[in-house]
């Protein structure tokens, strides 16, 4: 059940980044708000790659590909 | 009941991704490849117990052993291959999609070769020579 807390957090880094973006925009500091996003993606692209290293371990594990990878 | 619940998060998923795509897509394709995760990590839990079944079926009847591991190495290979290239496939890149196919093809056949090569020979004996 605790996977689709996840979801919910990443929608929402998301979300706030994206408004971050805009705002900083309005602000008039253009270049803060590309490190802002470039930011956020990279959180998520972390938690995203953690994941999926999780996956590919179990993968590894079930299906006995041990030697292959 | 476990069927429920992950059509459920999938469903949530997909409205969450839809929202976020507009705001911004990058992070909303990393949601689906996190969708993708969980799903895929929920199948292998249920897919766990079917191998375990066919092991102790095989130990039972003493079945070889040997093509038994090869049919799991080929079924692991052609899983990973299937989830990238889909989600390659999602995110409009048909291209990189079907290189990602080719490699799994690739692996497959590299798995297969032993049992291929012992068919071989069993045809050859027959071959009047």
């Amino acid at each position: 059940m605790s996977d689709i807390y996840l979801l919910f957090q990443v929608a929402g880094i998301g979300i706030v980044v994206a408004m971050i973006h805009t705002i900083l925009k309005q602000m008039g500091k253009e270049d803060m708000a590309q490190w802002a996003t470039l930011l956020g993606f990279i959180l998520v692209l972390v938690i995203v790659i953690e994941y999926v290293s999780k996956l590919f371990q179990e993968i590894r594990s079930v299906f006995l590909l041990q030697m292959l990878m | 009941m476990a069927f429920l619940q992950i059509i459920s998060v999938i469903i949530v998923a997909a409205i969450l991704i839809i929202l976020v795509k507009e705001k911004n897509t990058s992070i909303a394709y990393l949601l689906s490849i996190l969708t993708g995760t969980f799903v895929f990590l929920f199948v292998l839990m249920q897919l766990n117990e079917v191998f375990n079944a066919f092991q102790q079926l095989t130990t039972q009847i003493n079945l070889s052993l040997l093509h038994l591991d090869t049919i799991f190495k080929v079924i692991g290979v052609a899983y990973i291959t299937e989830f990238t290239s889909q989600l390659l496939r999602d995110a409009n890149l048909n291209a990189i999609a079907l290189k990602v196919e080719i490699v799994g093809k690739l692996f497959i056949l590299l798995i297969a070769l032993p049992i291929l090569i012992a068919v071989m020979e069993v045809l050859i004996a027959f071959v009047p020579s």
